[in-house]
């Protein structure tokens, strides 16, 4: 298709005019075009030409650059359609309904941060005093979370969406500034919470709205009741140390508690919508809720354990290590899996043929070889650690259950089509497509791996000193390849297929709990907060695919 | 109507207020389309540029009516108020 220009050239004449035009035309198109790049190939072969025309129709004269504001839409846009969520009904009223809250949540987790556990003198201390006052430099971030929180309940959204910003970069900032200072920082799961909370308050925030008076009293109450009832939690249900001043116990486990309630109060409400909704058009009011439920649980989920006593350290037996990393995982796992339940593409647009376990089983292959690498090399005693050590027997366990969940994702069974069956470009395509899982599997495992190896050994590069300790932690990233598992396969297995189709998603299903079984179901007591999310995510997705809640679109 | 004319329509229908930018465009029709409330209707090449036309299904049609009922009624009731409020404040000033 011709690039027409957007004509201009104001003030040109003649020649000059229309090679001024030509050229502005021709940047604007290749701006047009590289915005396009967001969306999905197969989208852009739908809807690229049309979408593109749509750009250039909306060009002023002489306007040689997308406006920024385009931009930034079409590239959101585009970003969506790879995520699955542009047709989900409910998703941006979800984030609406959850900025509020994710925003109360991180105003109230920062007052009760800084109200109970930072004053020096309130547990130990091994770094120097920020200010003389405070136990870390988190203080810096709560005080940004506050003024965000009060920007929100009174001034206009672009105000406090900077105001969001500006606590994002602070909260993101900490571990910096506290690496080159001698001040500690708080645990990077709070910074981390804050981070993603501060993110969907950002984002479901955007320019134009106009929050009601009820929501902005709202988050004001919501911080402050999160705080209070935080604080009065740790005087009902003292942690192990007794009292305030440790800041993993009271900060983790009791604001954490706190969260998840709050998590577990939006799924109730979305049940009780669902429940009382008997028509279609009612039943939507209750998926903006389902979205909300899972988005705040991701965060939501990191805030814990409860109880250390679950957790289990496994250095040296034959069970896998659950510590704060694999809770964490599993969190991340647990939301992962519902907000792609939510997800699911219903769009008339074709986005791409229907999906196959071999992405999931590539990639999966790709993290197990990854893993398999880093460790082999590593109990050699190389990639920083001190000692050679045998492999613990565990360790081994998940590496053959990686790659039994990855095998069945490429296996193609007896009597099943072969993907793209038929036109040879079409196999060459799935070819590539399962090397460059598999490429991508291993390029995010290994630097996983050398992270959570660092993270092991208080953030130093070399001189490791534990594999097996060490070994046991890497390990826990399986979580993550097996969640991909889990998606995959049950997206496989609510489609129309062959016997053997079937038959290896429901393995690779099988393989991928059975080994999130064997390693978290005993440390259960430790599981904090990611029990309510679970409970949660099993009731959104129940009510997202039960048969009224389809018929309502 | 084509996805340009949307805009330009509903520029025109907000007084310059709301302008809807592509992107959101798009996902918007794409659920409209996938609701069966919208659909594609034909395409042309225009000064080479394609165009796509969607129109109301009859589905469509019947949701933007209850949709618009409501909404009508939503503000007669606000304008009922309105109308009582003026009253009693004319009578309170006598």
């Amino acid at each position: 298709m011709a690039d027409a220009a957007p004509t201009g050239g104001a003030g040109l004449t003649g020649a000059a005019a229309g090679l001024h035009q030509e050229r502005t035309g021709a940047a604007y198109a290749r701006g047009c075009r590289a915005l396009l790049l967001a969306y999905p190939r197969t989208y852009r072969a739908e809807r690229g030409e049309e979408i593109l025309s749509t750009l250039l129709d909306s060009a002023v004269p002489g306007q040689c650059l997308p406006r920024a504001a385009d931009a930034a839409d079409v590239v959101a846009a585009g970003l969506r359609v790879r995520l699955g969520t542009p047709s989900m009904a409910g998703f941006d009223a979800g984030l609406a309904a959850a900025a509020p809250i994710a925003l109360a949540l991180a105003a109230g987790i920062s007052a009760f941060a800084w109200w109970r556990v930072e004053p020096v003198g309130s547990g130990p201390s091994v770094a120097p005093a920020f200010l003389g006052l405070f136990r870390t430099i988190g203080p810096l971030a709560y005080l940004a979370w506050l003024i965000a929180a009060l920007a929100r309940v009174l001034l206009p959204v672009t105000a406090s969406r900077i105001a969001i910003g500006l606590a994002i970069g602070a909260t993101i900032a900490l571990p910096a500034v506290s690496g080159v200072t001698s001040y500690d920082r708080p645990p990077l799961w709070v910074v981390m919470a804050l981070s993603v909370f501060g993110v969907l308050a950002f984002a479901g925030s955007p320019i134009g709205t106009r929050p009601s008076v009820d929501e902005r009293i709202g988050v004001a109450v919501g911080a402050v009741g999160v705080a209070v009832v935080s604080s009065a939690l740790v005087e009902l249900w003292p942690p192990a140390g007794g009292g305030f001043g440790y800041y993993y116990q009271p900060t983790i486990a009791r604001v954490g508690a706190v969260v998840a309630g709050t998590v577990g109060g939006v799924a109730a409400y979305a049940l009780v919508k669902a429940a009382r909704s008997s028509d279609a058009q009612a039943k939507k009011a209750a998926q903006p809720w389902l979205w909300a439920t899972a988005l705040l649980g991701l965060p939501a989920g990191w805030l814990g354990p409860f109880d250390s006593a679950g957790l289990r350290i496994a250095a040296d037996s034959a069970v896998p290590h659950f510590g704060r990393l694999a809770q964490v995982l599993l969190a991340t796992s647990v939301a992962t899996v519902t907000i792609a339940g939510l997800a699911r593409r219903r769009t008339s647009v074709k986005t791409g043929p229907p999906p196959t376990l071999v992405p999931a089983g590539a990639a999966t292959i790709g993290a197990a070889v990854g893993l398999a690498w880093f460790l082999a090399l590593g109990a050699q005693g190389w990639l920083g650690f001190t000692e050679r050590a045998p492999m613990p027997a565990h360790v081994l366990v998940t590496l053959c259950a990686l790659a039994v969940a990855g095998l069945c994702g490429l296996a193609r069974p007896v009597g099943a089509r072969p993907a793209g069956a038929g036109p040879v470009g079409a196999r060459s395509a799935g070819a590539r497509s399962a090397v460059r899982a598999f490429l991508v599997g291993v390029g995010l495992t290994v630097p996983a791996a050398w992270l959570v190896a660092a993270y092991d050994n208080g953030w130093t590069v070399g001189g490791w000193p534990h594999f097996a300790h060490t070994a046991a932690l890497v390990a826990t990233l399986a979580f993550l390849p097996f969640a991909v598992c889990v998606v995959a396969s049950l997206r496989r297995v609510a489609l129309r297929q062959t016997i053997g189709e079937r038959a290896a998603a429901v393995l690779m299903l099988t393989v991928s709990l059975a080994w999130v079984a064997y390693a978290a179901v005993p440390s259960v007591l430790s599981w904090g907060p990611v029990v309510v999310v679970l409970l949660s995510g099993c009731a959104v997705l129940g009510i997202t695919a039960s048969p009224r809640s389809s018929r309502g679109g | 109507m084509h996805g340009y004319g949307v805009i330009q329509e509903v520029i025109a229908l907000s007084d310059g207020r709301v302008r809807l930018r592509p992107g959101t465009l798009y996902g918007a029709l794409d659920r409209l389309v996938e609701q069966g409330l919208v659909v594609a209707d034909r395409e042309e090449v225009v000064d080479g540029r394609l165009r796509r036309y969607y129109r109301l299904t009859e589905d469509g049609a019947g949701t933007l009516e209850a949709e618009a009922k409501r909404l009508t009624s939503n503000a007669e009731a606000a304008v009922e108020r309105l109308r009582r409020r003026s009253s009693q404040v004319r009578l309170a000033h006598g």
